[in-house]
C-alpha cells in the first residue's frame, strides 16, 4: 500500500474512528485523538512490514483497543489541554455537560464490556467480528453486552 | 421469556439511538491528518535513513572481505619467497630467534594477519569516508 492510498484510507476511517475512541475515552478528546495517532502509525508501520489486512477498519479498531487497555495499565490517558485541540473551554466543557450522563454510565463498565458495548452499539459490528476484534469468544462478547446492557439500564 | 426477549429489543433499540445521536465535539479532521502526515513524514525520513546506512554498511563489508581475500591470497603467494629470504639472509638470526624451534610453520599465519589487517582497514577508512 502506498502512501497515499493509506492517507485516502485515514481519511475514510479517521472521524468514525476518532468518535469511537472518544467513547471509549469517556469524552477524554486529547487522549482519543492520541489513541488514534498512535493507531495509524501501528497500521501504517504494520504495512510497511508487509501486513495486508482483510478488514482495515476491524484491523484498526482493535489496534486501538490495545492501545488503550495499554494506556489504562500505565495510567497514561493526559488531561486535555482545550486551546490546543482548538476547542474553546466553554465549547468543550458545554459538549462534556451534554454527554456528562453517558461518558459517567460508560466509565462504569469495565473496558471489555464498553469496548463490545460500542463495537456493537456504535459501530453496528455482530458479536462474531468484536470477537475476533477483542480476540476473545462469540460467548464472552455475549456475556460482555448482557451485563454492559444491564449495568447502562440502570444508569441511563 | 418473550417478555425479556421484549424488553431486550427495546432497550438494543433505544441504545442504538442513544449512540447515533453521540457527536461529541472533537477537534478538525484536517488538522488530525496534517499532524498525522508529518509524522508519516518523520517516519518515512527515517527508513530511508536506515536504508541507506544498511546500503554503505553492506558495500564496506563487501569491499573489505574483498580486501582481506586479496591481501591473503598475495601473502600465501609471496610466502614461500619471503620464508627463502629469511634463510638466507641476515635476518636468519634474529627472526628465527623469535619463532619456537621447529615451528616455521607459524609464518603461515601471516596470510591470516594480512588478510585480518586489511579487512579491518578497509572497512574502517569506507565507514570514516561516508560520515
Amino acid at each position: 500500500m502506498t502512501r497515499q492510498q493509506f492517507i485516502e484510507q485515514v481519511k475514510g476511517t479517521q472521524a468514525g474512528f476518532r468518535r469511537f475512541l472518544t467513547a471509549l475515552c469517556c469524552g477524554d478528546t486529547q487522549s482519543a485523538d492520541d489513541l488514534a495517532q498512535e493507531a495509524y502509525i501501528r497500521a501504517y508501520l504494520a504495512f510497511g512490514k508487509g501486513d495486508r489486512p482483510d478488514n482495515f477498519k476491524a484491523w484498526l479498531y482493535r489496534i486501538g483497543y490495545n492501545l488503550f487497555l495499554n494506556c489504562q495499565r500505565s495510567e497514561k490517558l493526559s488531561v486535555d489541554p482545550a486551546s490546543l485541540l482548538g476547542i474553546a473551554a466553554e465549547q468543550r466543557a458545554d459538549d462534556t455537560f451534554r454527554y456528562q450522563h453517558l461518558y459517567t454510565a460508560l466509565d462504569s463498565l469495565p473496558p471489555k464490556e464498553r469496548m463490545s458495548v460500542l463495537l456493537y452499539y456504535m459501530e453496528g459490528y455482530s458479536t462474531k467480528e468484536i470477537a475476533a476484534i477483542t480476540e476473545t469468544t462469540d460467548e464472552a462478547v455475549r456475556q460482555h453486552l448482557a451485563r454492559g446492557r444491564r449495568h447502562l439500564r440502570n444508569l441511563l | 421469556m418473550r417478555e425479556n426477549d421484549k424488553d431486550t429489543a427495546t432497550q438494543d433499540d433505544e441504545l442504538k439511538i442513544l449512540f447515533d445521536n453521540f457527536e461529541p465535539l472533537i477537534s478538525s479532521d484536517e488538522r488530525f491528518i496534517m499532524h498525522l502526515q508529518q509524522r508519516l513524514d518523520t517516519i518515512d525520513l527515517l527508513h530511508r535513513e536506515i536504508a541507506a546506512v544498511r546500503r554503505r554498511n553492506r558495500r564496506a563489508v563487501g569491499l573489505a572481505a574483498l580486501a582481506g581475500f586479496v591481501a591473503g591470497v598475495l601473502t600465501c603467494l609471496l610466502l614461500p619467497s619471503l620464508i627463502s629470504f629469511i634463510t638466507n639472509s641476515a635476518l636468519q638470526g634474529p627472526v628465527l630467534s623469535l619463532i619456537p624451534s621447529g615451528s616455521v610453520m607459524i609464518l603461515w599465519l601471516l596470510p591470516a594477519a594480512a588478510a585480518l589487517s586489511a579487512s579491518l582497514g578497509i572497512y574502517n577508512l569506507i565507514s570514516r569516508a561516508a560520515y
